[in-house]
């Protein structure tokens, strides 16, 4: 994308280049953005730089945040388990990996069995 | 001039300089107290006790020396500087705090956590009112029982697993309860795990330890 705004700056007139500088720092500036969304969803939300988990039992991805579907940087933490002890095996996935799931919003995808 | 009378004034400007130098020190040390130290009055509350004395070496929260250790309202008048504070007390766990001391302050026990032996002693008198506040959860469905159940902070909190009768079918799940003005309420709803900001009202403590046992 960037490439052939450059490109479009070197063919045209005095009008679309200013255009076209503007659009390049459009794209800077939202590459920027994208970087600080990374580096907030890193922050709050370490485990995700290790997702997907994948395992016989469960699978665990991030995602949109239900809670706060506006806000930069939040992510959620979903969980596919068809049987309770592949949920549960999911919880321990961050045990196991040093995390604390009190920190998370985890959503199950499969919703889990009893719950009032 | 007879030597007895240069001797005599000699001695006089001796005792002038003598009481002056007193003075002086006395002078000091009023300014010091006064203007330089701070007012520190400690207040322990619920028959507890509050120590405060210097910081350990390393600037840790250990107590290197102590200055004064009361179970009664008190006021010492200490420099200013950073202080450890221990609050303890029969049936509380000990809590060590520090404080920069920069103006007069006062210094009251906060809420401390009760031992574990109180709790546990707390959980045996409020099993029953706990499980029938949490009947309509545990009646419901699948028979779930109780388990792994603990009191925290001053015994006002409560979180339990619970265990389905078939636990291949059935989620094991976790509840939160709270003891308000002598009643206690569900605080949650059974789940598999709890999100810290969406219980913002219950100690992320309490959630740590269910979601983690």
């Amino acid at each position: 994308m960037a490439i052939t705004l450059i490109y479009s700056a070197a063919t045209s007139n005095d009008l679309s280049d200013t255009l076209t500088v503007t659009e390049q720092q459009q794209e800077i500036a939202g590459g920027q953005n994208a970087v600080n969304a990374a580096e907030d969803i890193e922050k709050n939300a370490p485990a995700v730089v290790n997702l997907p988990a994948i395992d016989i039992n469960y699978r665990i991805d991030s995602g949109a945040s239900v809670k706060y579907p506006t806000r930069d940087g939040a992510v959620a933490i979903y969980i596919r388990a068809t049987d309770a002890e592949g949920r549960q095996a999911a919880l321990e996935w961050f045990g196991d990996n040093s995390y604390d799931v009190t920190d998370y919003e985890v959503i199950f995808v499969d919703a889990p069995k009893g719950v009032q | 001039m007879y030597p007895n009378q240069s001797n005599t004034k000699r001695n006089r400007l001796i005792g002038a300089l003598v009481v002056a130098i007193f003075l002086m020190v006395i002078f000091f040390f009023v300014y010091q107290n006064l203007s330089v130290k701070k007012s520190v009055t400690l207040t322990p509350t619920n028959g507890t006790t509050i120590e405060i004395g210097q910081q350990d070496e390393e600037g840790g929260m250990k107590l290197e020396e102590t200055i004064s250790k009361t179970t009664a309202q008190s006021t010492i008048r200490l420099n200013p500087g950073v202080y450890t504070i221990i609050f303890s007390g029969d049936g509380y766990e000990s809590q060590n705090s520090s404080v920069n001391i920069q103006k007069d302050t006062e210094i009251t026990t906060p809420p401390l956590k009760f031992t574990k032996a109180r709790l546990d002693q707390l959980l045996q008198k409020d099993r029953v009112a706990i499980a029938e506040s949490l009947q309509a959860i545990t009646s419901s469905g699948d028979g779930y029982i109780l388990s792994d159940e603990k009191l925290y902070l001053q015994g006002d909190w409560y979180a339990a697993k619970l265990v389905p009768g078939d636990s291949t079918k059935y989620d094991v799940l976790r509840v939160v309860a709270h003891k308000e003005n002598g009643k206690w309420t569900a605080a949650t709803p059974s789940r598999l795990v709890f999100y810290k900001n969406h219980y913002p009202k219950i100690p992320v403590d309490v959630l740590r330890d269910i979601n983690n046992r």
